[in-house]
Order: C-alpha cells, then sequence, then structure tokens
C-alpha cells in the first residue's frame, strides 16, 4: 500500500499528536487554557510545515493574507449577538474558502489523465462550500432579524427536490464530461447558492443552531473530501473528527458559557447566574431544512 | 495516497472523534461546536498547501482569497472558543470563592 503523503503530513503528525492531547485537556475539568494553546501550536506548526516543504513559494502573499483574515475576524465573531450569530458567520467565510478550494482542485487537476476521483471530489467539494456558504449568510440575517422565517409549501418542497436532483445531475456530468465543465458548474453553483439561501429560510427560529451545527459537520465533510483532493491524510483526519464532533452536539440541550456572561454584563454576580438561567438553545436532530 | 488508505484514515478519525466527544461535563457541551468549528478552521492549512503549490495564475487568485477568508474562520473560531473558555473559567473561580466563603 503506498501512501503517496504530501508535505503536509510529515509534520502534520505531530500536529496531530498535539491536536488529540488539546482535546483531551479541553475535556478534562481545571485544565485552563492548555488545551487551546495545544490547538494553537498544532496550527502555527502545520503551516510552517506547508512553508517549509514548499520551499516558501507564496510565502508573503500567505502570510498577508492570513495577516489581513486574522485582523477582519473580530469584526466577524457576532461579539455582540452571541455565539450562534458567530457560528453562523464562520460558516459563510468557511465555505468560501472550502468553494474555493474545490474550485482549485478542479482547475489544477490534469483532465486529460485518469482522475475522476479527484474531479468528483473536488465538485463534492463545491457543492458543499457553496451550499454552506449560502446556507450561514442566510441564517447570519436570519439571526439578526433582517429577514423573517418564510417555510416552504409541500409543492414548493417538490420543486426543490427536482431542482436538487438537478443540480447533482450537472455535478456530476462536468465529473464525467470535464470538456464542458465550466458551463456545467456554473449552472451547478446558482443553483446550489438558491437552494442553499431557500433551506435557511425554511428552517425554524428555534432550530437554526442545530442545523447551523450540522453544517458545521458539512464543512468537516468537506475538509475531509478537499485532504483527499490534497492526498494528506491530516486533513482528513481532521475533517472526520470535526464531523463527529459536530455530530455529538447537535443531540442534546446546549448553553454557551460565553453567552450567559454576555447577557448579564462582563460580570455576573454569582445569583444572578443561579436565578437568571438563559433558555438554552434546542439543539435536536431530526428538523431538515427542506 | 488511493481511496481505500484514505477511507481507513477516514473511518478511524470519525470513530476516535465520536467516542472522543462524547460524555463531556453538561455545562461544557457548548465547547463541543466551537471545538469543532476550530478544527474545520484548519482548512486554513488546505489554502496554504493549495496556494503554495498552486501552478496556475487564476488557482493562485483564488487559492488566495480562500486563505483570506479561511484565516477570518479560523481566527474568529478561535476568538469564539476562548471567549467560551474564559467565561467557563471565570464561573469556576466565582464558584471555589463562594465555596471558601462558605466554609
Amino acid at each position: 500500500m503506498n501512501f503517496g503523503m504530501n508535505a503536509v503530513d510529515l509534520l502534520g503528525w505531530f500536529g496531530l499528536v498535539a491536536l488529540l492531547a488539546g482535546l483531551f485537556l479541553l475535556r478534562r475539568h481545571g485544565t485552563g487554557m492548555t488545551g487551546l494553546w495545544l490547538l494553537l501550536a498544532a496550527l502555527f506548526g502545520t503551516l510552517v510545515a506547508v512553508f517549509w516543504f514548499n520551499d516558501f513559494r507564496n510565502t508573503l502573499l500567505t502570510l498577508s493574507m492570513i495577516m489581513l483574515g486574522a485582523a477582519l475576524a473580530p469584526w466577524f465573531s457576532g461579539k455582540r449577538q452571541g455565539v450562534p450569530v458567530g457560528v453562523a458567520l464562520i460558516n459563510t467565510s468557511l465555505g468560501l474558502t472550502i468553494a474555493l478550494l474545490g474550485l482549485v482542485g478542479l482547475l489544477e487537476t490534469d483532465c486529460t489523465a485518469y482522475s475522476w476521483d479527484i474531479r468528483l471530489t473536488s465538485v463534492a467539494g463545491l457543492f458543499l462550500g457553496v451550499w454552506i456558504f449560502a446556507f450561514g449568510l442566510i441564517a447570519w440575517l436570519r439571526l439578526t432579524d433582517y429577514l423573517s422565517e418564510s417555510a416552504p409549501t409541500p409543492t414548493q418542497k417538490k420543486v426543490q427536490a427536482v431542482v436538487l436532483a438537478i443540480t447533482f445531475a450537472l455535478g456530476l456530468a462536468a465529473v464525467v464530461w470535464p470538456r464542458y465543465a465550466t458551463l456545467l458548474l456554473v449552472l451547478m453553483l446558482v443553483l446550489t447558492l438558491e437552494l442553499g439561501a431557500l433551506s435557511a429560510l425554511g428552517v425554524k427560529q428555534e432550530s437554526l443552531a442545530a442545523v447551523m451545527a450540522r453544517h458545521v459537520g458539512f464543512i468537516g465533510a468537506a475538509t475531509a473530501l478537499l485532504g483527499y483532493v490534497q492526498q494528506s491524510a491530516f486533513l482528513i483526519s481532521l475533517g472526520s473528527l470535526a464531523m463527529a464532533g459536530a455530530w455529538i452536539f447537535q443531540r442534546g440541550d446546549v448553553m454557551f458559557r460565553s453567552d450567559i456572561h454576555h447577557h448579564h454584563g462582563t460580570i455576573t454576580p454569582v445569583q444572578d447566574s443561579q436565578s437568571v438561567e438563559p433558555k438554552p438553545l434546542e439543539a435536536k436532530a431530526g428538523e431538515s431544512s427542506g | 495516497m488511493d481511496m481505500s488508505s484514505a477511507l481507513y484514515v477516514a473511518v478511524l478519525a470519525l470513530s476516535l472523534g465520536l467516542v472522543l466527544f462524547q460524555h463531556w461535563a453538561h455545562a461544557r457541551q457548548g465547547r463541543i461546536l466551537l471545538v469543532s468549528t476550530v478544527l474545520c478552521g484548519f482548512v486554513v492549512i488546505a489554502a496554504a498547501h493549495a496556494l503554495a503549490s498552486a501552478v496556475t495564475v487564476s488557482g493562485q487568485v483564488m487559492a488566495a482569497l480562500g486563505v483570506l477568508f479561511g484565516a477570518q474562520g479560523a481566527t474568529a473560531s478561535l476568538v469564539l472558543l476562548w471567549r467560551e473558555m474564559a467565561a467557563d473559567l471565570r464561573e469556576q473561580e466565582i464558584e471555589t470563592e463562594t465555596d471558601r466563603e462558605a466554609a
């Protein structure tokens, strides 16, 4: 068996060990911030590995883009509106990233060679990314009260199912006939944008958080698919871990500690935190998004 | 990497995650979602790798935009997890203080 590993995996293995240790520490009581530091160390170590093993190609561009994104982040983390808004914004930006990476994977693959698996995973990543982007954007607008719920009628649901089937058919056709891929992919992207936005409009307000958690799982799945495109076991395992976490999360009641404090100001008196319990966000599996 | 080894890695990591994320204390179950978003934020590594190994100009442009948005999402998820853990730690401190006062 040939593990044709990508450059990330050489140091990524140590990154994965640090990350798993961090996860164990995050779970245990009374370990403070150590788990988070381990996650950060894994992230930066693997980034350095990427630069190192690609001979520092485009490093300046990458670093400036990372700095720019990190500088933009505080405005897009929902500081005043609470955790679900922040998760919606994260879904939006990560969905965009995944869609772009799927496009890059399609562009950079030699379509005359025998590479249908790479093209298939790229198209699947593209579909997931665009869907997550549209869903996150509309969910953000819903959570900040710019848009209201509009549940689809049964006829609209049938039409949406047909459009979804057409979207899948277009994606498959783009994989099978790469010569016409551009036209097919543009059509597929338009339909996917529309479907993702419509599905976010149809979700009930109280189950929006749970459906967003499921979409975090979709991001994990897309990360695993992109890991296959880039031949990286590190990314495949990370994506699967994220998928498992989102799957576990969306069953059971949830409340975010930072949201509790956020509603009562920065310093919470003890009696307040015990008498005024915030309404837990109900996260249940099974509310389908149409 | 061929498809079978990729599937082996995916299934093993998925089952490890399912075991690892189970039975967290109820107070810190909100953390699970934020940890998952942080793990998803690692997609910025995929973007950086795509940018470093891209050969076409349009591929480089798209990968650069991918790095931008990926870094933004990763940082935002880290900020959210940080805030959640800080709130948790503050709560623990308050609890220990009240315990000391009661004792």
